[in-house]
């Protein structure tokens, strides 16, 4: 093995490993079991609800709590940093950075919910939810402070 | 005279034989796979009102590749031409789904909320635009759409029937039909009542073949159902959100809330 191979072997590998996961991401994302998995309809079990956006279901691989509530809830994508559907500035939230338009399977532990002008947002820090019904789950929502 | 009466028995018993195996041999014939999946359509679709049971496994893949199994039941209402609802309840489900005519209601009962969507004024209107404007899609709510055997039509690439099979005791047809992504197999009743009995789906681009699994029961195709149990009224305490749109997954600033200061719109 050459002294180029043995550098750069490990990095290949590191490569291929993060190419196979996040390939399996996408997968598992794209199966949709639960209550809409038995529809006949076009794209039974098809790229996600919207092809390869970045929805997680209640029982995909981020971290989200189980159906039987056994698995540790963490906030959306554990405070990683994502860009929203339309690019939209970043906010700072809590656990990291999340963006106007990010959707969550599950809300921040500890998140707050309030009422404001009757409508009903969940607040975890400075970070505000909506809950909205997106297919036929219950997903978060960041949105603009409604304060602001 | 003897002779004469032997030669007849021998003969009347080659022929016996000989239509006894032609009876067998078109028994065995498989039976076409089209006119199997079209007898369950027409069936379901003369029925005016049908109600079942189905008890759904599914798998849950997960990060390290290997899938858990998970479980929940169903019971589905349908009313031709325009009523239906789908309970479901189980491991991480506990929704109500109501299509009363005008509107689609779905309810969450662990989480207390409930959106209506407005939809054409027949079933599958109804589930078109809830699956294509809202990416809602409900399980085995498609045997109440009239043009069920269109959908199972839709991408497949074969089909044929394995033979009659038993699902808990009930003589079926073992159909598989095969899409590049899916392979649905479906297990229709034997007889003059072809109903499905078993619907598994198993995702082929996915690693270990993740299945859909549901055995439908309790059959009734002449309930007498009424109109409230299609409308959904929201239980006290219950919340009303909306559904996300498909083409527009960022939601605007909610009607009513405060105005955002400095906001140029």
């Amino acid at each position: 093995m050459t002294a180029w191979t043995r550098k750069l072997l490990p990095a290949a590998t590191l490569l291929a490993m993060t190419f196979a996961f996040t390939l399996h991401l996408r997968n598992a994302e794209a199966w949709r079991g639960g209550y809409g998995g038995g529809s006949f309809r076009g794209g039974v079990f098809d790229e996600g609800y919207r092809g390869g956006e970045a929805y997680a279901g209640p029982r995909e691989t981020e971290a989200v709590e189980g159906p039987r509530g056994g698995e540790a809830m963490e906030g959306p994508r554990g405070g990683e940093a994502i860009q929203g559907p339309g690019g939209n500035a970043a906010v700072r939230g809590p656990q990291g950075n999340v963006a106007i338009g990010d959707r969550a399977p599950v809300l921040p532990a500890g998140a707050n919910r309030v009422v404001i002008s009757g409508q009903t947002y969940f607040v975890y820090g400075r970070v505000y939810y909506m809950p909205f019904y997106y297919g036929g789950e219950i997903t978060y929502v960041v949105v603009e402070n409604p304060h602001d | 005279m003897k002779f004469r009466l032997s030669f007849l028995a021998l003969a009347a018993l080659s022929l016996s034989i000989a239509v006894a195996s032609a009876a067998q041999a078109q028994n065995s014939a498989p039976p076409d796979t089209n006119k199997v999946l079209q007898g369950m359509c027409d069936y379901l679709n003369s029925l005016k009102q049908f109600s079942y049971q189905a008890e759904v496994s599914y798998d849950a893949p997960e990060a390290d590749g290997q899938s858990v199994q998970y479980d929940f039941d169903m019971v589905t209402y349908v009313h031709r031409p325009d009523r239906l609802r789908v309970d479901a309840k189980g491991d991480g489900i506990d929704k109500q789904f109501f299509f009363n005519g005008r509107t689609i209601t779905l309810y969450d009962r662990k989480a207390k909320m409930y959106a209506p969507m407005d939809v054409p004024p027949d079933i599958e209107g109804a589930l078109e635009r809830a699956n294509k404007d809202f990416a809602l899609r409900v399980a085995l709510a498609d045997l109440a759409s009239p043009k069920l055997c269109d959908h199972l039509a839709k991408a497949r690439e074969g089909a044929r029937v394995l033979g009659v099979s038993h699902v808990r005791g009930v003589a079926s047809h073992h159909l598989v039909l095969d899409r590049k992504d899916i392979r649905v197999q479906v297990w229709i009743e034997t007889g003059a009542k072809p109903l499905p009995r078993k619907v598994l789906i198993t995702d082929k681009n996915l690693p270990g073949s993740q299945e859909w699994i549901a055995y439908l029961t309790q059959w009734n195709i002449a309930p007498k159902l009424n109109d409230p149990l299609f409308t959904f009224v929201p239980p006290s305490g219950a919340e009303r959100i909306q559904f996300l749109p498909v083409k527009n997954s960022t939601p605007s600033k909610p009607e009513g809330s405060p105005a955002k200061n400095g906001d140029k719109k």
